[in-house]
């Protein structure tokens, strides 16, 4: 073999044995994106450990450009398998966390979560000595900016909506997070819950996951929603399996019927008998014909017309079908929504009662 | 696992089948008279060319007397409903035209026939019976006494049900030529000639409703379950039947003064109608029957109730399926309340799909357990609620002196050998006469052998000193009245005793029939006995803790722990009780916290929004004296951790913070009612945090103060304000809360501090209330920098107007605004921004015959999202709607368009139709069928048909089942937002339990 030979196959050697270490590495693996938001997110590092038992401690320290460290945690050791590792329970337990001394300490120390900088979060495993190996560190560089809340739009909270099929829109995650998806669930308010409750205990009737745009059409293949029931809603704004943002409960009722006016509350009492009534030559009706009149014969349909006093040819119809059933009967008859009276016109009724006699009763019709 | 799941629906089908026929079974006493209502007439006797109605039964000619008795008998009712006294009236019978075509005026008619009918049966009338002369002095509403039971608002349960009881049983041993001299004959009697008719043949509206409502639903209360409020309910009919109030028969030949009276029953007149021999004999049974031990039922609370629903909902969306290789989805529900010893608890259960996605369904399921305090109140009765919920139960309608007073004429015969009559025993005078019955039943046994053996004693020297007298005669007498005395203890002991086995006292029942009857003296009505018989008091300890409970919850539950700032409740795994504490109630809670809770979270594994925390809480409410309202103390603490939360992979670091808050709300007479909410927080440290005292840590120069001397910085306030002006047509809902920077509330998700919050509703409507205007907005303002100004400020306003032009025709207008900026370093820029302007009109027509709406609205919106993309989108949105009514069906059109304007798209172009018909399959069964047509340009295309089924069967079941499936006409991009096959299958069950 030549000197050169040797020299290359003796460098080659020395460099495998130098970079054996390399590859052996310990690395960790962190989305800033989503878990660099507060302190606890900070937890979620996973460290992969190519080769060997190991005992470390692991040190974690945040820093922002403009105003320095802001948080600072070092936990007791613990041991890291071969292969990938998450930081256990324990060792987080009896970590000793620090803050600055300043306002964003202050505050971080209250609700943990990281302010709008430019953050750098960097990793340090500290191995024990029979490890016989140097720190492992890495840093992951992220500019946060808190999330905004993430806001409902419409249908507005408690509104009463006329659509069987509402489209739903939200306002989108700010700032935006690339892979991040929308959940939107909707479900029937039961009696005896609240909004909150009838999310969580009830089959929801709208559970649609995967939306990238903040607004869905209602969903074709889902059920429609019925007249008169309350339904709660809330968006959820996720990435792969974590849950980044979630807007407040909104409710809503499904209401359409104001097709038909109602009038107010016009009590069921005032029904003069029809024989009272005729002999009497004035009678108001305030929307409604009212009178009671006694039927000894089976059931029967109630034949009766209404004539206009000043257009006795023109024939009034839509009126509504009247059965008299046996026996004592009140008779309330519907002039109001059939949309055929004047307000202020006279009109005469023309009844034939059950046993065949007739009956005439004037009436002024007033809408209220 | 298919087999498994149909198997599964097999299973859940049969236990609804089988439940449904038991609850079915257990109706029982109490049936409604629409059970009553029978198409063919019963077994005819007598002419057949006319019906006669009585209470809705239908019968062929005229029903004899035994007919009508088994009616009453075969519906179980514990009296029978109907009377002789007024058997019959013109709206009773239903005159059908004999063959011809004559016009016969049915009054004449039918008054004949009446009266021939009652002459037959109730010959007494005629004479001058102290029955009669009552009975003609019925003139509804004329000097008839009310007895009203004070403490009872509204109801008059003290009336008497105007029922019959077929005669004594003492009757039927005499032959019906001596019933005539059992009612001596008075004076004058101001019985008119036409008693009779003015009674019976009169179509006196009133009467008609006063007899349809008596023999409508009985004044049996067994549903422990109704509130006190049915009480009112049933006032219009028992205030009813107090008018019909009869005098008391008990002292024979003088009519009593009726506001005297102790039962409205005229059993006197009962007596006289005669039949047969077998029908009285026959009645009697019956009667016996009905008579024997009914005390048992109704006596106490029952010890468990429920009004429940149970609930399957089975979803198959293969493409949808949340739970990753799960097509179905089924959530297993149970809600409703229950009575159990006594407590009344709302309770709602959820498997939480745990059967579906592997998770132990112990460890997963949702329920909450809530304490109603409102029921409770309901539950619990005063002694006179009580006294009268046994009348109308166990005594048959009776007060409690005449049931004893029945009870001995029927039982007494039936112990004895020989069967003279026990009017002409010496007994006869006490046990006729109320006051004096009262007093044998409040003597013991020994007392009252002792007091029946003297008078039989007494009678025995009577008969030996007078004149021709025979001893041996006397000696018989005398034997039979001892055993007359004995069967009389017999009775009455029984009686008594098996009042005390249920837990009554028959002198204190004696005590609440002379009260509600009105014949206890001035001075106890006033008294404090008379006082505590109509408070409700709890029964026992136990009962009177339950009355200090305001609230209690225990399971998952939704709620808004007290001092919490915006309007989000939470769900709280835990417990929350409110318990009156002297005179302040206090609130004391626990419960985690948790952001993954149920099926609709199972895709998800951690949370960035909340992590999960423990919260115990303790809240008072402390009244200053003077009105001028109440202010709520609480305090909220946190310990966030690790929870046994196995979902939850990542560890957290413990921390604890503190809240508290104080809440005043004032009620400003004119001005509304507003409400003031002060809170501050802190933190508790735990030895792991160290004061940054490491020199490794470099504090820059930024931020130097310290916050903990800030009394502002970590304070939160709010305010609400709301108001209702009738007068004006307008009502206000607003609100403003404030953050300070170092605020931070433990309940609270994310960071709660440095926000402020306002915004409010206005409604007014205008123009006789045609046009209705409706104002929301909403502004936050959310700390991006903890050291600077840089803030999320986010808004939205929504105005919606509506105007009504005719009755049928309306249009509405919305506009609606949002917009999220970014300040920083004193420059807004805005991210997000969105408007959309909204056109609607609904009209209502007809088409030929038949009824229709149409409802059209177009909408434009416009997008605008910085951070997606550059360019803004905007839609145009038709959607029109068109419903008509057919007959027994419907048919509905829907159209939803949806056009993108701008190059870059939300959803894309969008079209939805389908064509629903909805109808009448049988009587129970709804169906609708449908045809549907999609097509979202590039993305999908789809057309299909839809079908659903609803059942409804009876009250207690319903199946709502529905099926959608659908072809795809071009590969959709996104399939999971395309699914083509949708199934869901809901079972509702409806059970009750008294």
């Amino acid at each position: 073999m030549s000197k050169s030979s040797h020299k290359i196959i003796i460098v080659i050697l020395l460099s495998l044995f130098y970079g054996a270490p390399a590859l052996c590495q310990v690395s960790f693996q962190f989305v800033p994106e989503i878990y660099g938001r507060n302190v606890n997110g900070l937890f979620n590092c996973r460290i992969n450990n190519p080769v060997g038992r190991k005992t470390a401690t692991l040190s974690i320290e945040v820093t922002e450009k403009k105003n320095g460290t802001i948080v600072l945690v070092r936990t007791q050791p613990f041991t890291l398998n071969p292969g990938s590792n998450i930081i256990p329970v324990s060792a987080v337990r009896s970590a000793t966390v620090q803050y600055p001394n300043n306002n964003i300490g202050v505050i971080i120390k209250h609700n943990q979560d990281f302010p709008i900088g430019d953050y750098e979060y960097c990793f340090t495993l500290n191995f024990n000595v029979a490890a016989n190996e140097a720190l492992a560190e890495q840093c992951f560089e992220y500019e946060l900016i808190p999330f905004a809340e993430l806001n409902l739009l419409e249908p507005y909270d408690k509104d009463s909506v006329c659509d069987a099929r509402p489209m739903l829109t939200w306002q989108p995650l700010l700032p935006a997070v690339q892979g991040s998806y929308y959940q939107l669930v909707l479900s029937e308010v039961k009696s005896d819950q609240n909004a909150v409750e009838a999310l969580n205990y009830n089959l929801p009737i709208i559970n649609q996951s995967h939306l990238i745009s903040p607004i869905l059409p209602y969903p074709a293949i889902d059920e429609q929603l019925q007249e008169g029931k309350t339904y709660a809603w809330q968006v959820t704004a996720y990435k792969d399996q974590t849950i980044l943002n979630r807007s407040e409960v909104w409710t809503f009722t499904e209401h359409c019927k104001d097709a038909t006016k109602k009038l107010d509350t016009l009590k069921d009492d005032g029904y003069r008998d029809i024989n009272d009534l005729v002999r009497g030559n004035y009678y108001i009706a305030v929307a409604y014909v009212k009178f009671a009149l006694i039927n000894p014969y089976q059931a029967k349909v109630l034949k009766y017309q209404i004539v206009e006093l000043n257009n006795p040819t023109r024939k009034i119809g839509g009126l509504p079908k009247i059965t008299l059933i046996n026996g004592r009967n009140k008779i309330k008859i519907d002039l109001f929504n059939t949309d055929s009276f004047t307000d202020g016109e006279s009109y005469i009724l023309q009844l034939q009662l059950p046993d065949g006699t007739e009956k005439d009763l004037r009436f002024v019709y007033k809408d209220q | 696992m298919k087999i498994f799941y149909a198997a599964f629906i097999g299973l859940m089908l049969t236990c609804f089948w089988s439940l449904t026929a038991t609850a079915q079974s257990n109706q029982g006493i109490g049936a409604s008279d629409s059970s009553l209502v029978r198409k063919e007439p019963a077994k005819s006797n007598g002419t057949k060319n006319y019906y006669t109605r009585v209470n809705k039964v239908l019968f062929a000619g005229r029903p004899s007397l035994n007919q009508l008795v088994e009616q009453s008998l075969k519906f179980q009712q514990p009296y029978v409903k109907w009377t002789f006294r007024r058997p019959f009236t013109v709206s009773d019978i239903v005159y059908r035209k004999p063959s011809g075509d004559q016009m016969y005026t049915p009054e004449k008619q039918i008054k004949k026939e009446l009266n021939s009918l009652l002459a037959s049966k109730t010959s007494l009338l005629k004479t001058n019976s102290p029955v009669g002369s009552a009975l003609s002095s019925q003139v509804p509403g004329a000097n008839l006494p009310q007895t009203a039971i004070p403490g009872l608002a509204g109801s008059n349960t003290s009336a008497q049900p105007v029922t019959s009881v077929p005669g004594q049983s003492s009757i039927t041993q005499m032959a019906p030529s001596s019933v005539t001299s059992l009612l001596k004959p008075t004076g004058t009697s101001p019985l008119n000639a036409t008693g009779t008719s003015s009674v019976v043949g009169t179509a006196n509206p009133l009467n008609n409703n006063l007899i349809s409502s008596i023999g409508a639903n009985s004044l049996v209360n067994t549903n422990a379950l109704t509130p006190p409020a049915n009480l009112n309910a049933q006032s219009a009919q028992t205030t009813a039947n107090s008018l019909i109030q009869v005098p008391s028969p008990l002292k024979s030949g003088v009519p009593a003064i009726p506001s005297q009276s102790v039962t409205g029953i005229p059993t006197q007149f009962f007596s006289g109608v005669t039949g047969s021999k077998d029908e009285m004999n026959k009645m009697a049974a019956l009667r016996s029957q009905l008579l024997v031990n009914p005390v048992g039922k109704g006596m106490s609370n029952p010890a468990f109730a429920s009004t429940l629903t149970l609930e399957n909902d089975l979803l198959y969306q293969p493409v949808l399926g949340v739970v990753a290789g799960n097509k179905f989805e089924d959530v297993v529900g149970v809600k409703g309340s229950l009575i159990a010893f006594g407590i009344p608890l709302n309770v709602n259960f959820s498997n939480n799909q745990a059967a579906f996605n592997g998770t132990s369904p112990i460890n997963n399921s949702l329920f909450k357990f809530g304490f109603s305090p409102s029921m409770f109140s309901g539950l619990m009765k005063s002694d006179i609620q009580q006294y009268d919920n046994l009348k109308n139960t166990a005594f048959g309608g009776f007060n409690f002196t005449e049931y004893v007073h029945q009870t001995l004429n029927q039982k007494v015969s039936t112990l004895e050998s020989d069967q003279t009559h026990m009017k002409n025993s010496i007994y006869a005078d006490d046990l006729d006469d109320g006051s004096k019955l009262q007093g044998l039943i409040k003597l013991s046994d020994t007392q009252l052998k002792e007091k029946l053996d003297a008078e039989a004693d007494q009678k025995y020297d009577q008969d030996l000193k007078a004149p021709g007298a025979d001893p041996v005669a006397a000696q018989t007498a005398h034997q039979q009245n001892y055993n007359r005395a004995d069967s009389i203890e017999a009775v009455i002991g029984s009686i008594k005793g098996s009042l005390l086995k249920n837990g009554l006292d028959p002198n204190k029942l004696l005590l609440a029939e002379n009260y509600s009857t009105g014949r206890t003296s001035p001075a106890f009505n006033s008294s404090e006995t008379a006082n505590n018989m109509n408070s409700k008091e709890p029964s026992n300890s136990f009962m009177s803790m339950l009355s200090n409970v305001k609230d209690f919850r225990f399971g998952s539950f939704g709620t808004q722990v007290p001092g919490e700032t915006g309007q989000d409740t939470k769900l709280m795994n835990g417990a929350n009780l409110t318990v009156r504490v002297g005179y302040y109630p206090l609130t004391v809670g626990f419960g985690t916290l948790n952001d993954i809770n149920s099926l609709k979270d199972d895709q998800f594994q951690s949370s960035v929004y909340a992590a999960p925390k423990t919260i115990t809480y303790v809240g008072t409410e402390i009244n200053r004296g003077g009105g001028t309202g109440d202010v709520k103390i609480a305090v909220v603490s946190s310990f966030s951790g690790q929870s046994n939360n196995v979902q939850y992979s990542a560890p957290t670091l413990p921390g604890n913070a503190v809240a508290i808050t104080a809440t005043k709300a004032v009620k400003v007479d004119d001005f509304g009612n507003i409400t003031v909410d002060v809170s501050k927080s802190g933190t508790l440290f735990s030895s792991n945090y160290i004061p940054g005292a490491e020199s490794v840590l470099t504090a820059k120069a930024a931020g130097a103060n310290s916050l903990n001397t800030n009394l502002f910085e970590s304070f939160a306030a709010g305010f609400t304000h709301s108001l209702n002006i009738t007068s004006l047509n307008a009502s206000d809902n607003v609100y403003f809360n404030y953050a300070g920077l170092g605020y931070q509330n433990p309940a609270n998700n994310g960071y709660s501090g440095a926000t402020i919050k306002y915004g409010g509703i206005l409604k007014k409507k205008l123009y006789k209330n045609k046009l209705t205007l409706d104002f929301r907005t909403d502004v936050r303002s959310m700390p991006l920098s903890y050291v600077t100004n840089d803030t999320w400020k986010n808004y939205q306003i929504q105005f919606d107007s509506k105007y009504q032009i005719t009755k049928k025709f309306n249009v509405s207008f919305k506009y609606i605004d949002a917009s999220t900026t970014q300040n920083m370093d004193g420059v807004s820029s805005s991210i997000y921004s969105s408007s959309k302007f909204e056109l609607t009109g609904n009209d209502s027509y007809k088409i030929g015959k038949y009824f229709t709406t149409s409802q059209l609205s177009i909408s434009t919106q416009s997008l605008t999202n910085v951070d997606a993309s550059a360019s803004s989108s905007s839609l145009v949105n038709v959607n029109y709607a068109q419903s008509v009514l057919l007959k027994n069906s419907s048919i509905t059109a829907t159209i939803f368009y949806n056009k993108e304007l701008s190059a870059y798209q939300l959803i894309g172009d969008l079209l939805t139709t389908d064509l629903t018909y909805q109808y009448k399959l049988f009587k129970n069964l709804q169906s609708a069928s449908g045809l549907t047509y999609l097509n979202n340009t590039g993305i999908a295309q789809q057309a299909g048909i839809r079908q659903s089924l609803q059942f409804m069967a009876g009250k207690h079941f319903d199946i709502n089942a529905s099926v959608d499936l659908r072809k795809n006409l071009i590969t959709p991009q996104y399939a999971d937002l395309y699914s083509s096959t949708r199934g869901e299958l809901s079972l509702k069950y409806y059970f009750k339990i008294d």
